[in-house]
């Protein structure tokens, strides 16, 4: 076990290097100056800045630099703020915004996908065909509506409905706990859909087989049957979905950010690539991808851990 | 009086193709340390007989009848009621042990279970106990395998463990679902043989599912047959096989291959079996029948006693009149 865990962690440095290398290209070739503002600089300024940033340098070796700096956790200088450092911007001081904030929104918005989704699924797969299915079916219904609305329109619907009309919650911002209800759960409600959906289809499937039989004839009652003999199996296609969840609820932070005015690296990223800010950019690219990698490699230890056929 | 009693139970099961009658009017008894066996072809409904009594069957099914263990009624009563009762007084080992025990699950701890459910033992006393339980079916080196996963063992170390499950609570009654079908020749009469000595032990009545009419031959003490979810000869196990008067017991019989004779080509009955959603008007194995007439096609033939002193019971119309076997294998 200890063992696969070195040798994956070993993996991820080529696939680490690949989408440096991929996401430098692609930034450094958008269109367009870094610099460029309203005003035009005059261009003995410009060509300062180009080489304060190893602009002027052939991308190659503007590659190479950027590396070196990596290999050494440095992500570089700001092209917009200057004289910030990347590293400053992403990850302040006094965990006050950037990545710490994003990753409070992050993990909160999967627990509560996790949970919902589970405790929606026994709900729905323990009620179907049974005389109270109605409640499989309000659960299915539920689930269609909220994976087929995406979260532009669900984030500011409920800021107009729960903020500005109900005033149960706060409209934006960030600090205390009453900020978080609305971001976690608009941000995670996809998320329960989907995890609903496929536990809820793997536990009846579970809830049909020969073991969960035997269970039954052993005279075991409905709350330990599913606990300790069903919801484990029923587990491991969800587990499964914990790497596209987390892609997921990276990806959909940049909007729910943006909407509610949340300080974290969403934000950043819509900022820094409206800006060109080069390093900015690349840095957040990075750092979400590592989070991907270390989430699938997460599915897997999870995996030897739930079933007890899978051993590395 | 005896320790289960059947009543005309009936079980169907309701489908986008309608109803489909799996069990017809079934009734029979089960005396205390008895063994009965059940033998048909699939889809004759012994499994779902013996489901039926434990509560188990589908969700689309719908049971009628009664059965009795020790007067206690077992069909239609709540879920909470019958799982007092089984896994405790009547317990149940299933075809595949390779399925029915939980992959996720040590052994351990399933065997454990029905002792801290039924008899609210501690984890220590339910352990001792499985390893006295995993001692008497013959599981070698228990204390380092109670910590395994079922797929650790094989099929017939699997087998024995939910032999040994079944027995934890000391059952009156075990049901014995085709219980050697998935296992290898040898290992199915190890475990027959096993089953019948810890029967002796524990004097439980035994329930002895098969499609194999040679395993009922060496394990039971009496014999029902089933075709289309009813039953159409019961008997003591050697009055079965000295005379047999119902046409598919006697192609059951033929249809089985025998060691010590010279026969070489297996008689096999012909035709499928009837369709349980549409079954025939009369008697469910007049269109396969050697001998149906126009009333096997009519009406239902009932089980009559053959008044022979044995208890034997036989639903066909033409049961008194000749010797099937001979008919047959003419």
């Amino acid at each position: 076990m200890f063992s696969y865990i070195l040798r994956r962690l070993g993996g991820v440095i080529p696939t680490l290097f690949a989408v440096v290398l991929i996401s430098f290209l692609m930034v450094h070739m958008t269109p367009g100056d870094p610099f460029a503002t309203e005003r035009a600089l005059p261009p003995e300024v410009l060509k300062q800045l180009h080489h304060q940033y190893h602009l002027d340098l052939p991308l190659w070796q503007q590659f190479l630099y950027y590396l070196d700096d990596l290999i050494h956790g440095n992500l570089g200088y700001s092209l917009k703020y200057q004289g910030q450092s990347i590293n400053h911007l992403v990850f302040p001081t006094g965990s006050q915004g950037g990545f710490w904030v994003s990753v409070q929104l992050g993990t909160f918005s999967i627990i509560i996908a996790g949970i919902g989704g589970i405790i929606l699924d026994i709900f729905s797969a323990l009620t179907k065909d049974t005389l109270a299915d109605f409640i499989d079916h309000v659960i299915s219904v539920f689930c269609m509506l909220v994976i087929s609305t995406p979260i532009v329109v669900t984030a500011p619907l409920s800021v107009l409905v729960f903020a500005v009309f109900l005033h149960w919650f706060p409209a934006g911002g960030w600090g205390t706990l009453s900020d978080l209800v609305l971001p976690v759960i608009i941000l995670s409600l996809p998320y329960i859909a989907v995890i609903t959906q496929i536990a809820r289809s793997s536990l009846i499937e579970i809830m049909g087989s020969p073991f969960i039989r035997t269970a039954k004839a052993k005279g075991l009652s409905m709350p330990r049957l599913v606990w300790r003999h069903a919801l484990k199996p029923a587990m491991m296609p969800v587990v499964s979905l914990l790497g596209p969840t987390v892609a997921g609820i990276l990806t959909g932070s940049v909007v729910i950010e943006r909407v509610f005015t949340i300080p974290g690296i969403g934000i950043q990223m819509v900022q820094g690539a409206t800006n060109r800010d080069y390093n900015l950019v690349l840095a957040l690219v990075i750092i979400y991808s590592l989070l991907v990698i270390v989430f699938n490699l997460l599915v897997d230890i999870i995996y030897a851990f739930l079933d007890p056929k899978i051993r590395y | 009086m005896s320790l289960l009693e059947v009543n005309n139970l009936n079980v169907r099961f309701k489908t986008n193709d309608g109803l489909v009658h799996a069990i017809n009017h079934v009734s029979f008894s089960l005396d205390k340390a008895e063994t009965l066996g059940v033998v048909g072809e699939s889809g004759s409904g012994k499994s779902q007989t013996v489901l039926a009594l434990m509560g188990l069957s589908a969700n689309n099914a719908l049971v009628s009848g009664s059965a009795k263990l020790d007067g206690k009624e077992l069909i239609g009563i709540p879920t909470k009621e019958l799982n007092q009762i089984r896994g405790n007084e009547i317990s149940m080992i299933f075809q595949d042990p390779m399925t029915s025990l939980n992959p996720y699950v040590t052994i351990e701890t399933q065997l454990c279970e029905p002792m801290m459910v039924h008899q609210h033992s501690t984890k220590a006393q339910a352990r001792r106990h499985a390893i006295d339980m995993l001692d008497a079916v013959r599981i070698p080196d228990i204390a380092n395998r109670i910590k395994l996963y079922p797929h650790e063992l094989s099929g017939g170390m699997q087998q024995r463990v939910m032999v040994a499950m079944a027995l934890m609570c000391k059952p009156r009654l075990l049901i014995a679902d085709e219980p050697t079908t998935a296992l290898d020749v040898t290992v199915q009469a190890q475990l027959l043989k096993l089953l019948q000595e810890l029967q002796d032990e524990f004097k439980m009545a035994t329930i002895l599912i098969t499609h194999d009419i040679a395993v009922v031959a060496g394990a039971c003490d009496r014999v029902m047959v089933m075709y289309a979810g009813t039953t159409v000869e019961s008997a003591q196990i050697h009055d079965l096989f000295a005379n047999h008067y119902h046409p598919y017991t006697s192609g059951l019989m033929t249809a089985t291959p025998r060691v010590d004779s010279a026969q070489t080509k297996l008689q096999e009955i012909t035709g499928e079996p009837p369709d349980l959603s549409h079954l025939p008007a009369g008697c469910a194995f007049s269109p396969r029948c050697p001998r149906a007439t126009d009333i096997c096609s009519q009406q239902h033939p009932v089980l009559e006693d053959m008044h022979d002193q044995n208890l034997h019971y036989v639903a066909c119309f033409h049961a008194r009149e000749t010797d099937n076997k001979e008919t047959l294998n003419s």
